[in-house]
């Protein structure tokens, strides 16, 4: 029965997804943080407005915040925003709240209490972080037809490899490929 | 008659890696479909490979079947700057400007030029202009660390898509053409 409860909480509890816009050769901004080559249409509006349905809470590193911060963005409207952090001692933002403990205990955390999904945002340092210690449960990506040879990567390297199953595949018109994969726990 | 094409046509893990830092491909390994992800197909329209050294050296390894043979019907030509000498008749080792070699290559009369990687050389290509297509086979799983598809330099190369096709098993074949050659 131990087995039949575990499945039961898993199934429970909050999914996080990691993800976003990239190209072909994985990154999602250039070396300055240029992003002028992302593509937007109704679709991809779309796509997002309907994912954004889909949670109320948001988690990235400190240095996805100060670019989304940079942008004129920070926090994300309608949403919990966490941001994670081991250097900062407060963000003069009410609407964000800082966390300095491990993510992925914290995250683990969030996941068991009832709420809707929880988006990691951003690539990098977190996003490596919380895969390596199982916490992220689906991946997507907007694929952009360019190749930008060097960047900001959408993936820091990885200790192990994770298999993924993939869920969905969607050309779009404006020649990116949207794709859904769940990841495959060890 | 149209000119032949040069075309990278390659598989990568769903991060961008075409091989572990090692050069292995293990995490290539599964059941496969029918036609090998539209592999068999496009194998018809080409008659010549383009191999970075130690690709080729890798697929010497792997096959044993008489020196990096895809049939005695397909030429080889593979990049160093370290020539060996060979007595195999399909196999030429290069060691030339890629703008010279591939100018005079698509001048000659022939199917489609088969560019297989890896990175380095793909590079080198892209770099003078002479890749016209990507077709790429991303394979489900996130290898951690490895090679990336093409060796990191600061470009901005611009694709169109010209098909995609997920297959049962969850690999995703995406097939682009190079929009702005330089």
């Amino acid at each position: 029965m131990a087995f039949r409860n575990d499945l039961v909480q898993e199934m429970k509890m909050r999914k996080v997804t990691f993800g976003g816009a990239n190209s072909l050769d994985n990154f999602i901004a250039r070396t300055n943080d240029d992003v002028g080559w992302l593509r937007w249409n109704k679709e991809v509006t779309a796509i997002s407005t309907k994912f954004w349905k889909t949670i109320d809470t948001v988690v990235m590193g400190r240095k996805t915040y100060e670019v989304s911060v940079k942008l004129g963005a920070g926090a994300h409207p309608g949403v919990k925003n966490y941001v994670f952090s081991r250097t900062l001692k407060e963000i003069d933002d009410k609407r964000v709240e800082l966390v300095s403990v491990n993510a992925a205990e914290f995250i683990t955390e969030l996941k068991r209490k009832p709420g809707k999904g929880i988006c990691v945002m951003g690539g990098g340092l977190l996003a490596r972080s919380l895969f390596e210690a199982n916490v992220i449960d689906e991946v997507g990506f907007n694929i952009h037809p360019v190749l930008l040879g060097s960047g900001i990567p959408l993936f820091h390297e990885m200790s192990r490899q994770i298999d993924l199953e993939l869920l969905e595949c969607k050309r779009l018109s404006n020649g990116c490929v949207m794709v859904r994969y769940r990841v495959k726990k060890v | 008659m149209p000119d032949r094409k040069i075309i990278v046509s390659i598989a990568t893990s769903a991060d961008g890696f075409i091989a572990r830092l090692d050069g292995s491909v293990d995490w290539l390994d599964r059941p496969g479909t029918k036609d090998h992800y539209g592999m068999m197909q496009f194998f018809k329209s080409i008659d010549t490979i383009l191999w970075g050294r130690k690709t080729y050296d890798m697929s010497l390894g792997f096959g044993k079947k008489g020196g990096g043979s895809f049939g005695s019907k397909t030429m080889n030509y593979v990049f160093t700057h370290n020539p060996p000498t060979t007595k195999d008749s399909r196999v030429q080792f290069v060691n030339e400007p890629i703008k010279t070699f591939a100018t005079r290559l698509r001048a000659q009369p022939g199917k489609d030029i088969w560019m297989m990687g890896g990175g380095n050389v793909i590079a080198s290509f892209l770099d003078a202009g002479e890749i016209d297509e990507f077709i790429i086979a991303v394979i489900p799983t996130f290898i951690g660390e490895g090679i990336p598809l093409i060796a990191a330099k600061k470009r901005n190369v611009q694709l169109s898509l010209l098909s995609t096709h997920a297959y049962e098993d969850g690999v995703v074949r995406m097939h682009y053409g190079v929009s702005d050659k330089l």
